[in-house]
């Protein structure tokens, strides 16, 4: 009997090409579709070099310090500029056609920059201009200030080496910053994340089919099934279990794309991954009982209305914008503390960015308690459902 | 009127649904809409980051934190480590500095102190290691002459105030155009969502084989049903983008009255059109009403992250964007590039034809394979 509703019940759910739709196809298409929009978007938030166009005439060939810094920014594989000298008419020519982030000349001595608009690139370029400037006059301000001593305790000097001494000092000195940063920082991560969060609950719409074929109120399956002599649990959980089977064969397919097409990073923690999901799949497939018992509207009602539930924790959990996340958590957190899907998402997180196990912990505690609740008022709710006529 | 009726009905079901898509190009387009910097001049950007300063007496630690105070902008995060580390990886900060115990002393005694940084990794994050790198190397520069502190905080500080002329080329008001931009692109996904779904749903209602045999055999004009179907989903997909507009004024305000904000609604007035015959198109070709949300879903989404209406299309790969050209949302956000970033629209009259025109194209092939698929069924019923 419990093989026989099993099996049966593995076809209605693979016939059901909505479902299927919905379950396994959905959450591809979107790993697809996040992988073509977002696989560019990091590698253009990084600083590359900034292309600008200096005024090479004479002014500029005479203001040695400007000349000498901007030569040795632009030199390297780590340049800062790519520089193009040119004239001021193909000056202006290449930031009208936005070749360039902006224009370097001399005019009366005095360094001045063009730039089209505002702009990160644009502070970087201006940056650097007011620092070659501000370190050339510290240059002279010391230089002045050692000649001083060296007069006044009457030692020979050459002026020349002392600033270019000065100089090459002020140049070479060492900042000795220690960066300590992870390489594990790709918020796009999320939005993969949040997608099996997504995959995890739309479990959900499994077990909420096969629940309906079994409830006398829903559908005629249901009621020939009630007035039966079969056990409620042995109709009820081989159609559990089917919806988890399924929803794992989907899982998996998710997993192959998103390891092997998008590339995403799972890093070593595989056994607490799908440690996550299954508990995340019992969670979905505990929610999608409860739509199916307590909540009394049709079976597309139902179906829509529980779409729209998991794709509203979607949103929260970041799927639609990964700063939705952050902003929920900062502002409403328990939103985030009874919403599974964001907590599926939080533990993935959780084990991508934190060495630490503690945070991915609660989470998996989290949806087991939740899973737990949410059963015990289905359970409640069938236990209830009897009827002398119907 | 059956037919508009029909059409009020469905809207009426489904108005849940219109509300949905409203509100998301309402909380997308304002999360998006920073105010940007204005056309008057030229206006720092300013990382954010963060300071542990942990030499909090030390008159030189403070002078670098002054420093970065007026190079970035500081961000305190009150909480636990890990709600600092959150607030990194989510770019609230791009870094969090650590100046440590003994920074004044190490510095005063000739030494260069190692001062501690995590970054986000991203272009804010590089231009704030600049920064900090540039102040500690004139500093430890400095130290090595001048031994006395407030002398050398002096110093320092004689330097880092020389600002050099900018000059910025643009007369367009930037922050506004970018605010228009935002609300153009997201409101491509929202209108096709709100005209797919109705209109696919309308129409295929009608086009249900016992409803088709019921029209055909029936008294009723089949010129004058047709008519009436095209008159009804035109007039809804007219009253979509009318609420659109309408919505453009209260999110971005009074500059859309102005030739630009003109041609802002002509932009999305010709995807509308577009967007009206890919649904007929879609309810010729499909033939069970469950069908509709998940094609309409992949469709408007596939059609908003290709294109650059979730993700700037400076973003997008080339190959993707090259896929996009075969959709109408391309052209449409090129032409909303166009109208929000060129300095003279006369200029670039000719690029917003041809955008036009491709939508144009878009409509008609759509509009033509759903009559032959249409005309088809027709025999066939």
């Amino acid at each position: 009997m419990f093989i026989h509703n099993f099996k049966y019940s593995i076809k209605l759910l693979l016939k059901n090409r909505q479902l299927v739709f919905w379950t396994l196809a959905f959450p591809i298409i979107m790993a697809v579709l996040f992988n073509m929009a977002f696989s560019n978007i990091e590698n253009s938030e990084t600083l590359e070099a900034i292309d600008i166009a200096v005024v090479d005439d004479n002014s500029f060939n005479s203001s040695l310090i400007y000349k000498n810094s901007l030569k040795s920014l632009g030199e390297g594989d780590e340049r800062l500029f790519n520089i193009t000298y040119t004239d001021e008419k193909g000056a202006d020519e290449l930031l009208s056609e936005k070749k360039v982030t902006g224009i370097f000349r001399i005019v009366k001595n005095e360094p001045v920059v063009t730039v089209n608009s505002n702009g990160l690139r644009e502070t970087v370029l201006c940056y650097v201009v007011n620092e070659i400037k501000s370190t050339g006059d510290l240059v002279m301000k010391l230089g002045f200030e050692d000649i001083r001593k060296n007069i006044s305790s009457g030692n020979k000097i050459d002026y020349e080496k002392e600033f270019t001494d000065i100089a090459q000092d002020v140049l070479s000195s060492d900042a000795n910053i220690n960066n300590v940063s992870t390489s594990n920082m790709s918020y796009i991560m999320i939005e993969y994340y949040s997608l099996i969060a997504m995959a995890c609950m739309y479990s959900g719409l499994l077990s909420m089919t096969l629940m309906n074929y079994r409830l006398a109120n829903v559908s005629a399956v249901g009621k020939r099934s009630a007035v039966s002599s079969a056990k409620k649990s042995r109709i009820v959980l081989p159609s559990l279990l089917a919806s988890f089977v399924v929803q794992i064969a989907g899982l998996i397919l998710l997993y192959l794309v998103l390891i092997f097409y998008v590339r995403a990073d799972f890093g070593n923690e595989l056994p607490k991954i799908i440690l996550l999901s299954l508990a995340g799949s019992i969670a979905g497939l505990s929610v999608g009982t409860a739509v199916s018992v307590m909540v009394k509207a049709g079976e597309n009602a139902k179906f829509t209305g529980l779409v729209g539930v998991i794709m509203a924790g979607c949103f929260f959990a970041g799927m639609m914008g990964v700063m939705m996340k952050n902003i929920v958590d900062k502002n409403v957190p328990i939103l985030n503390k009874i919403n599974p899907v964001a907590m599926i998402t939080d533990g993935l997180y959780a084990l991508y960015y934190y060495n630490s196990y503690e945070r991915f912990w609660f989470d998996v505690i989290s949806l087991a308690v939740f899973s737990l609740i949410v059963l015990l008022i289905s359970i409640n709710g069938l236990r209830r459902q009897t009827y002398d006529s119907i | 009127m059956t037919v508009f009726n029909a059409f009020l009905k469905v809207v009426k079901k489904n108005i849940i649904t219109i509300i949905i898509y409203t509100l998301i190009v309402i909380v997308f387009a304002a999360a998006n809409m920073q105010t940007d910097n204005g056309p008057t001049g030229f206006i720092s950007e300013k990382p954010d980051i963060m300071i542990i300063n942990n030499d909090q007496g030390s008159a030189l630690s403070k002078n670098f934190e002054k420093y970065l105070r007026e190079n970035t902008n500081i961000v305190d995060i009150h909480g636990s480590d890990e709600d600092i580390a959150d607030a990194l990886f989510y770019r609230d900060i791009t870094c969090i500095v650590t100046i440590p115990e003994n920074f004044g002393k190490c510095v005063i005694s000739g030494n260069t102190p190692e001062v501690e940084i995590r970054t986000c990794g991203n272009d804010f994050a590089a231009f704030s290691e600049m920064i900090i790198s540039q102040y500690l190397r004139i500093q430890n520069s400095c130290a090595k002459r001048i031994q006395d502190e407030s002398k050398l905080i002096e110093t320092i500080n004689s330097s880092p105030n020389k600002k050099a002329e900018v000059n910025i080329t643009t007369k367009l008001d930037t922050s506004v155009m970018s605010k228009s931009k935002t609300y153009f692109n997201f409101a491509a996904y929202s209108m096709m969502s709100c005209i797919l779904f109705i209109v696919c749903l309308v129409l295929s209602s009608f086009n249900e084989l016992s409803v088709r045999k019921r029209t055909i055999v029936s008294s009723m004009n089949y010129k004058k049903y047709g008519f009436d179907l095209f008159l009804s989903s035109f007039s809804y997909a007219f009253a979509v983008w009318v609420f659109f507009m309408l919505l453009s004024l209260i999110m971005v305000g009074k500059s859309m009255i102005s030739l630009r904000g003109a041609a802002f609604m002509l932009n999305a007035f010709v995807f509308t059109l577009s967007a009206l015959a890919l649904a007929y198109m879609l309810s010729c070709l499909l033939f069970k009403k469950n069908a509709i949300t998940g094609i309409v879903n992949v469709l408007t989404l596939g059609f908003s992250f290709l294109c650059g209406v979730f993700v700037p299309a400076e973003f997008l790969p080339s190959w993707v964007l090259s896929i996009a050209r075969v959709m109408p949302t391309y052209w449409y956000i090129q032409n909303n590039e166009l109208i929000g970033t060129s300095e003279h629209l006369s200029g670039d009259v000719r690029s917003l034809l041809i955008n036009f025109l491709v939508m144009g194209g878009f409509t008609l092939v759509f509009a033509i394979v759903g009559i032959i698929v249409s005309g088809r069924k027709r025999k066939i019923a």
